[in-house]
């Protein structure tokens, strides 16, 4: 059936008094649902401001009476949250320059290079994709122990210093690179080194971004690895240590509630500030599969 | 400067020997360092490192590192992977069935190599330490550990309430149910405090067991014998407190907060949750404690870690653990750590030693826990008992709820735990 | 880009390696660039792949010098042990639910999200906001609210309306549907911007001859934007399903697995086994049995589906 491409007449028409009205039911639901979505956050906050006497209180109080701040400062000092801090910070970072890098190279090298096997390393690559990292656990685990890296910095992070979902979001955008700036810089005398990191690293900041914002994510958030390699508050990263101070302090909501808004707060803060890269980066990572 | 070339070897093998002195192990004269791995936190970490401190100044040969390790979970974890890289401490605190376990893996020496060695205990001074002790201790009839920090189970009462009241703390089963009636309170509908709490795990259990003249294991230890018609009756009189005298409630927390804040009259807890009461109440009144009600026998569970040297430390490093081990369970240190952390005192020569008595004078609640050792029982000390444990509080937690009978879920739970044992070797 | 001079300058005669050595350097080169990469997923991430399977194969205790070969042994103990099935069928209730709820929950959002609106990207970020908090401190949060005493948030809303207190975490039939509401609470974002992506990505084309030819918003919907949205909900339900699968962070956060083991589930059963009874080789066995259940529903799920699917051409 043939259409015609002429506009129709349905959508010249002004909004109407109908839509105006599905509009703000919209607003409504919409609104409705992110006070659901945000009543946690208000009951860590309330709770962390709030003097020990009014939090077990019949009825429910919703707002507290002062601004309980020393519980932040007990909660701080009940456990060394400073360097439950320093760890996540140095892990994480430390992998996200690691998976950069080795994605970087390794994506680069299997959408711009010819070389032997390069279908076969792909798709073996990709299969451990299918199988859960849990599978991965014991066997880590005794290699850990017997290279006597338990409860150190290598063992957090050597391991997670590569990412096959990397690799293959840095060689999906590679791939997209034209030939003709390949060619032109061979011609130059550039070589494949010297492209990646002069010519193609620039033209993929938002791949960049993408892969280190979530491989940061990832690795702020890890909990089941971190928990079986770290036994002594040293080493735990902010995970594990809110883990073990709700189990030592799990009476007092107050501490609990205080560790955890400031242990939410800097990724809070960083995603507020870098919210448009953090959301295409989760719909890009959505699309290209 | 010029420094020709003999000066430069000379200077070059004074860095050498000077950084070959500090990389290199001590040699003969240089002191014997040892680590002791614990999980004692809280107000007992400057307890053990005071009494650390003392033995490494009275030893100027011999400095003990105390290494707090995390909860005896994370302890246990720690320990099983450092057996297994070959990189363990000296000395390990360790819970009975732990102990099993590493004898089996052989990594743990004999203490009884010690006591019976030259610088070892002489019979007065082992059977100074009390039996029960030592039996948790042994192993096949050989002493592999020590016992350092061991606590039992007695019961805390608010002494004020019970006081204002008339009543006496429970000695029986049947005085327990009529205290906890007297003391349970209702206003407008709702309980505001019970008499008791009902802690849905394994220890609650097996103490109504043992009180009731149950046992844990059948002679001959192949099957367990917790499902007895001792424990079912225990277990029931638990669940009936909750549900159908509705003069305790259920909880699977620590119940010192409830305790404090005067939701709960009595539980049961082992010594040194004593200082935690003490913080949660803050003064607001008197704790009283007193034994384990009992129906049938008075008993109580024995609780608590000893310490065991590692195979893999060196000989001298072994002798120097020997010394240390020797040092904190004699009379003087076992009483001050009795003193300050409530755990027990590991010699009858502490108990009745003038300090002890004396404080006692002072604090005679603790008198009930001391006398509480002359009928306090062991669990099986074998490796298995761990896992039995968590298997029985699993069967506690579904008859408490109502899923099960008490007959029915400590039937099925001896089920699993026989086959258990039967895979023992 | 600098030019190669010296090739062409005067005096210097090139010299061009034979082809077959230019092959090799570029292979070697290549190797070079994805060196790190291998090294590190070779160790950690392929080789312990198959390690496990030889671990299942054992009965190894990790103290025990002996380790004998016992077969299938493991496998077999597994599927006849209470609790690991019992794990099994908790997880499998909690990936079907919380998918099942989860998706269409999201695409709903998403929907209306994708209208013109002021304040749409406040919403989105809103709803986005739990996705980046920590399941550590999400947890002790809902922990705190689902007490079961009348101090929890929840059940003093609960009374507002008249319903007594629930006891949520600690009651076996509640427990469950808690910790699943906590899953959906925390996926929702993401799973709402994968389907808003998938909306934006559909061409307004096929919405203008829809409308062309009358159709209504409920035909637009399963006409124009359900099967053009497929790729995308395909997407997202095998994620959801292979990530529901290995849960593992909330319930030994909210519930320790409990109670009476209603939230035990098979990461939790494989940590267990594994790091607390130290049972290395019956851990291993249970994670190739994930392993398996997560390949075979992922399969099961192509084979169902992928046909359903339709792409832009």
């Amino acid at each position: 059936m043939a259409r015609t491409l002429t506009l129709p007449a349905i959508q010249i028409r002004a909004p109407g008094r109908r839509v105006a009205l599905k509009n703000t039911l919209v607003h409504l639901v919409l609104l409705a649902s992110v006070v659901v979505v945000l009543l946690p956050y208000y009951l860590m906050i309330s709770t962390s401001l709030k003097p020990i006497q009014e939090i077990f209180t019949d009825p429910f109080q919703w707002l507290p009476s002062r601004l309980a701040w020393e519980n932040y400062v007990d909660a701080w000092n009940h456990a060394p949250f400073g360097r439950y801090f320093l760890n996540s910070t140095f892990i994480s970072v430390t992998e996200t320059l690691g998976v950069l890098v080795t994605s970087a190279l390794a994506g680069y090298a299997f959408s711009r290079m010819r070389f032997w096997g390069r279908e076969v390393f792909f798709v073996i690559f990709l299969g451990t994709l299918m199988v859960p990292g849990e599978v991965q656990l014991v066997p880590n685990y005794i290699t850990i122990v017997r290279l006597g890296w338990l409860n150190t910095y290598y063992a957090l992070i050597i391991p997670w210093l590569a990412s096959v979902f990397g690799i293959f979001f840095m060689r999906q955008f590679f791939a997209t690179i034209p030939q003709e700036l390949q060619d032109a810089a061979t011609m130059d005398g550039a070589s494949h080194w010297t492209f990646l990191w002069r010519v193609v690293v620039p033209l993929s900041k938002p791949a960049f971004i993408t892969v280190g914002l979530l491989s940061f994510l990832g690795s702020w958030n890890a909990l089941t690895w971190p928990l079986i390699v770290t036994n002594t508050p040293e080493m735990r990263p902010i995970m594990v240590g809110l883990l073990s101070f709700s189990n030592e302090w799990g009476t007092q909501p107050r501490l609990l509630m205080a560790a955890a808004t400031f242990s939410v707060a800097p990724i809070l803060v960083l995603f507020f500030i870098l919210q448009r890269y953090f959301i295409q980066g989760i719909a890009r990572a959505g699309i290209k599969f | 400067m010029q420094v020709g070339r003999r000066g430069f070897l000379r200077i070059a093998a004074a860095v050498l020997l000077l950084t070959a002195s500090l990389i290199l192990p001590a040699g003969a004269g240089g002191p014997v360092t040892i680590t002791f791995w614990h999980g004692m936190s809280g107000v007992l970490n400057p307890a053990i490192d005071e009494l650390t401190n003392d033995f490494n100044k009275l030893n100027p040969g011999i400095v003990v590192n105390a290494q707090y390790q995390g909860t005896y979970g994370t302890l246990n974890q720690k320990l099983v992977a450092a057996v297994a890289a070959g990189s363990p401490p000296t000395i390990t605190q360790l819970f009975p069935n732990w102990a099993d376990q590493l004898i089996q893996a052989k990594a743990i020496v004999p203490m009884e190599n010690f006591i019976k060695g030259p610088d070892g205990l002489s019979a007065e001074e082992l059977s100074d330490i009390f039996p029960i002790l030592r039996q948790e201790s042994t192993f096949n009839g050989v002493m592999w550990t020590m016992p350092f920090n061991k606590s039992l189970y007695i019961l805390f009462y608010n002494e004020d309430l019970f006081k204002q009241n008339n009543l006496k703390p429970p000695a029986t089963w049947d005085d327990l149910l009529n205290v906890s009636k007297a003391l349970t309170k209702e206003e407008g509908g709702r309980t505001t405090r019970y008499g008791f709490v009902v802690r849905p795990t394994t220890d609650y259990f097996l103490l109504m067991l043992i009180t009731n003249g149950g046992d844990f294991l059948k002679p001959g230890g192949k099957e367990v014998a917790f499902n007895s018609p001792a424990g079912v009756e225990g277990l029931q009189f638990l669940i009936d407190l909750v549900q159908k005298q509705k003069v305790a409630y259920v909880l699977n927390a620590f119940a010192d907060a409830d305790f404090a804040a005067g939701k709960v009259a009595m539980y049961f807890v082992t010594n040194p949750g004593l200082a935690f009461a003490r913080a949660a109440v803050a003064g607001r009144f008197e704790i009283g404690i007193a034994p384990i009600p009992y129906k049938k026998s008075r008993a109580t569970l024995l609780s608590g870690t000893d310490v065991a040297i590692m195979a893999k430390a060196a000989p001298e490093q072994q002798a120097a653990a020997w010394k240390y081990i020797k040092f904190v369970t004699g009379t003087t240190a076992t009483t001050r750590w009795f003193m300050k952390t409530f755990y027990m005192p590991v010699r009858r020569s502490a108990r009745d030693s003038t300090l002890a008595r004396v404080y006692l004078q002072q604090n005679p609640e603790h008198r009930a826990g001391l006398d509480s050792l002359a009928v306090a029982r062991t669990a099986p000390n074998i490796a298995e008992w761990q896992e039995i444990r968590d298997i029985i509080q699993e069967a506690v937690e579904e008859a408490v709820l109502g899923k099960k009978t008490a007959k029915q879920a400590l039937d099925d739970a001896a089920v699993k735990a026989n086959k258990l044992l039967s895979q023992r070797k | 880009m600098p030019a190669l001079e010296a090739a062409s300058g005067p005096g210097v005669i090139p010299r061009v390696p034979s082809r077959r050595v230019r092959r090799l350097l570029e292979n070697l080169e290549a190797y070079a660039f994805l060196l790190p990469a291998i090294v590190v997923l070779g160790v950690f991430h392929l080789f312990p792949i198959v390690f496990a399977f030889f671990i299942s194969l054992l009965k190894w205790n990790m103290i025990d010098p002996v380790r004998p070969y016992v077969g299938l042994a493991n496998y077999v103990q597994a599927l006849q042990d209470d609790k690991f099935r019992t794990a099994l069928g908790n997880t499998t209730y909690y990936a079907f639910v919380s998918v099942g709820l989860a998706i269409p929950l999201a695409l709903f959002f998403a929907v209306l999200l994708n209208r013109k609106l002021r304040g749409m990207s406040w919403y989105r970020t809103a709803f986005f906001i739990p996705h980046v908090t920590s399941l550590a401190a999400a947890a002790m949060v809902w922990h705190w609210l689902y007490n079961p005493d009348q101090f929890g948030l929840l059940n003093y809303l609960l009374d507002k309306v008249g319903i007594p207190p629930q006891r949520w975490l600690l009651d076996p039939l509640q427990a469950m549907p808690a910790i699943i509401a906590v899953s959906i609470w925390s996926s929702l974002g993401r799973d709402i911007v994968i389907f808003l992506a998938g909306l934006q990505s559909i061409s307004q084309d096929y919405y203008e001859a829809a409308q062309i030819d009358g159709a209504n918003n409920w035909q637009l919907f399963r006409h124009v934007t359900w099967p053009l949205l497929s790729p995308t909900t395909y997407f997202i339900l095998i994620i959801s399903m292979i990530g529901a699968f290995k849960i593992f962070a909330l319930p030994l956060f909210l519930t320790g697995g409990g109670p009476i083991s209603k939230t035990l589930t098979i990461v939790y059963s494989i940590y267990q086994q594994g790091f607390q009874y130290f049972r290395m080789g019956y851990a291993s066995a249970q994670a190739y049995t994930l392993f398996a259940i997560i390949f075979l529903i992922t399969m099961l799920q192509r084979r169902v589906l992928a046909h359903r699917v339709h792409y832009d051409i």
